[in-house]
């Protein structure tokens, strides 16, 4: 335990009980003992200091009780010692005239008084006091055990749940430090009250504790480590939701190593798991704690306009990611999976105008029309296994490009055939394509319908913005989704006829070398007229002369 | 030359001609539309597809009028090339030989077209391929990529929509190609204008084509 800092500073008894102190305790002394000492001593303090309200000004201008329940006392298992059992500097001739510099400074004080009677021996033979008195802001003796209806811990909540019995302590400023990471373990009673676990004990979650056991806690590299491993708790009533998660992209970045992923606390709270929290968690503030970027684009769209318009129906973070499978994010893939949730009636929808809707729709990505055109689009190519549906291995993919491919700048159209040949021998594999943005960031400034990309040639025409970057998707090894950005010309390539069978945007894509075979046809049926018609003329003359002979 | 005035071109076959002709001026203009969208700006992209589908559904119409005619008349023989290679060859390497040589020098065609006997063998070559292959190739990757919603199956197993489109573009280009040479040999007759009128009359002189 630390030395209080025992400053001698003014008494600051308040004035009344000053008055009255003085003016009371010369016959205090007079007054008829009692049986025994202690019990005279007891009640001459008890003669103002049974008094409620009676208190004094510390040297942090802070307000300290000095009232002393005369029951408590009695029913304390120091209740026989006297007041001078443990107050050694007051006597029944003398009273003290020094003040404290704070509460936390009378407390260590009064420890000091505890601990000439429990030594140390005693005293660290319990492993929960060799813990927590080891710290350099130990709490003082009474934070736990009272300061007159003084009792062993857990006698002192005996008839309480173990959550008060708990909270004896961790109501108390209490912080443990995680590798230099501040921890606080001080919890609020009115958290517990507003929580939905307000009928559960701690020892529901903390099942390694009990008021008899309390155990070190593990070694702990950080914060977010002790987060994750309250995951797992949670997992033993929640294992619904665990199972989601654990197919999350959240999860695959934890497995990664990257101790940023959330765990259940970091969206749902600790110790105030209910609505507050859910709320908070809902309006996707945890979710900004990583993604703020997102969040603020979000805002800005027809979704958050609508939400901060208080019209709520405009989706949070969870309305379109899911609030615990939460897939990763893929640039390359369509996001209508997520918007078919609320806008069931999209594809007749779009039937009422939009030709081959099914074609569109498949390969356009609904943020592609609904996103303002100042953002980019860019065109991704999915390798996927025939059978299985998935995105290519990136090892798989790089390893038929070959080390030689792109070396002149980007990959281009034939490094993707013969990557997609020397692929496709070993399996089927399918290349589909996806219109989408540019960056996933920017696929979260959604605008309202009416302001929609509803101009064909945006997409149709051989000058449209959407083609000039493309990528190809492919599978990291965490399954999250890879890109590698390749030539767009491979999208008007001859070599696409090849493997981008299902993709074909008039004007947009259009392959270009037919032009220049159409342009060459072209000019030969030209070229029929202008040659035989060239000697047709040039030889006019002798059929002229031919004729007028005959 | 005793020259009279011979039926080519029944009226049927005249209508049914200048109305291909008006389809195909109408595929060839909303069809360059179509693909070069940014650098021709005749009309928009929409009005652009939706003209070249109704010029489309209107050649499709035509077509099946041509077939129903010809083939109720019998005069779709006049389509059908001599299968007899030993003749048939003689024959089209002796009208080629016209077409190089001798109509230079002022030597007479040696086909005299009737109604019956409308094309020489090269003519009946060019326009079985056309009327036969080329142009149901051409409706049908037409219709294909007029609904490809509708049918996703067909293109996919044809080999994609890049492919099918490549095969409509590459008979366009062959069409486009072919109008210059069919355009210039209409003018090829005792006059220059001589094939032309008697696609509007229905007569001509025999032996002139």
């Amino acid at each position: 335990m630390s030395p209080s800092r025992d400053v001698p500073l003014r008494s600051r008894i308040s004035p009344l009980y000053s008055i009255l102190l003085f003016l009371t305790f010369p016959f205090m002394m007079l007054l008829p003992c009692r049986s025994s000492a202690s019990a005279d001593e007891a009640d001459a303090c008890l003669g103002c200091h049974g008094s409620p309200g009676m208190s004094m000004t510390l040297g942090d201008k802070s307000t300290m009780s000095v009232f002393v329940n005369s029951k408590e006392l009695a029913s304390s298992v120091h209740g026989k010692q006297g007041c001078t059992g443990c107050h050694a500097d007051v006597d029944l001739n003398k009273h003290p005239s020094k003040s404290y510099a704070s509460k936390k400074a009378f407390s260590d004080q009064q420890s000091k008084s505890c601990r000439n009677c429990h030594g140390d021996d005693r005293l660290f033979a319990n492993p929960l006091h060799k813990r927590v008195l080891a710290r350099e802001q130990a709490p003082a003796c009474p934070s736990c055990h009272g300061s007159h209806a003084v009792r062993k811990a857990a006698q002192r909540t005996g008839r309480s749940s173990t959550t008060e019995y708990c909270l004896a302590c961790h109501s108390q400023p209490l912080t443990k430090s995680v590798n230099g990471e501040m921890l606080s373990l001080t919890i609020d009673q009115i958290w517990l009250q507003e929580s939905v676990h307000r009928n559960h004990e701690c020892t529901d979650c903390h099942t390694a504790y009990s008021k008899a056991v309390h155990p070190l806690p593990k070694d702990l590299k950080s914060l977010r480590e002790l987060s994750h491993a309250a995951s797992e708790t949670c997992s033993r009533c929640h294992l619904d939701k665990a199972v989601k998660v654990k197919d999350s992209i959240h999860a695959a970045l934890l497995a990664a190593g990257e101790q940023k992923a959330p765990g259940c606390s970091d969206c749902h709270g600790a110790h105030r798991i209910g609505r507050g929290a859910l709320e908070d968690t809902v309006a996707g503030n945890p979710c900004r704690k990583c993604h703020a970027n997102i969040y603020d684009a979000y805002r800005t769209s027809v979704h958050g306009m609508n939400r901060m318009s208080e019209k709520t129906s405009g989706p949070l973070c969870a309305g379109c990611h899911q609030a615990h499978d939460v897939k990763p994010a893929m640039a390359s893939r369509s996001p209508r999976s997520m918007c078919l949730g609320c806008h069931r009636n999209f594809e007749n929808d779009h039937r009422q105008w939009l030709p081959n809707p099914q074609a569109h729709l498949e390969m356009v990505a609904c943020t592609a029309c609904h996103v303002p055109l100042a953002y980019k689009r860019s065109i991704y190519l999915r390798m996927t296994d025939g059978g299985t549906g998935k995105l290519l291995p990136e090892q798989e993919v790089l390893a038929a490009l070959g080390p030689g491919a792109g070396k002149n700048g980007k990959i281009g159209p034939k490094d993707l055939w013969t990557a997609y040949r020397d692929l496709s021998a070993k399996r089927t594999v399918q290349v589909s394509v996806a219109v989408s943005m540019n960056e996933r960031l920017n696929a979260h400034y959604l605008l309202p319908k009416i302001k929609a990309v509803r101009l064909c040639e945006e997409c149709h025409a051989a000058d449209s913005s959407f083609f000039q970057t493309a990528a190809v998707a492919m599978s990291g090894p965490d399954g999250r989704e890879k890109l590698l950005a390749v030539d767009p010309k491979v999208l008007s390539s001859a070599y696409g006829v090849v493997f981008l069978k299902r993709f074909y945007v008039m004007s947009g894509t259009r392959i270009t070398a037919m032009d220049y075979a159409g342009l060459a046809l072209v000019l030969g049926g030209i070229a029929v007229p202008v040659v035989h018609g060239s000697l047709m003329a040039l030889t006019a003359k002798r059929r002229k002369e031919k004729k007028q002979a005959s | 030359m005793k020259m009279h005035r011979v039926e080519l071109h029944p009226l049927p076959v005249r209508i049914w001609h200048w109305a291909n002709a008006f389809c195909f001026f109408g595929l060839i203009v909303t069809g360059a539309q179509i693909r070069y969208r940014g650098i021709l700006d005749w009309m928009s992209f929409r009005t652009a597809v939706d003209l070249h589908n109704q010029f489309g559904f209107l050649l499709i119409a035509l077509f099946l009028v041509w077939a129903a005619y010809y083939l109720s008349t019998g005069l779709m023989k006049v389509y059908i090339p001599d299968l007899n290679l030993l003749r048939y060859i003689p024959k089209a390497f002796q009208q080629a030989k016209y077409y190089g040589y001798g109509i230079f020098i002022g030597e007479p065609n040696p086909h005299h077209a009737t109604r019956d006997h409308k094309f020489n063998p090269m003519q009946q070559m060019a326009y079985f391929g056309i009327m036969f292959l080329l142009l149901p190739l051409q409706i049908v990757s037409g219709v294909l990529l007029w609904d490809i919603d509708r049918f996703a199956g067909i293109i996919d197993r044809l080999g994609g929509i890049k492919a099918v489109g490549s095969v409509h573009l590459f008979l366009t280009i062959v069409f486009v190609a072919f109008l210059f040479v069919h355009v210039y040999l209409t003018t090829l007759g005792p006059t220059k204008l001589t094939h032309i009128k008697a696609m509007f009359t229905g007569f001509e002189e025999e032996g002139s084509l």
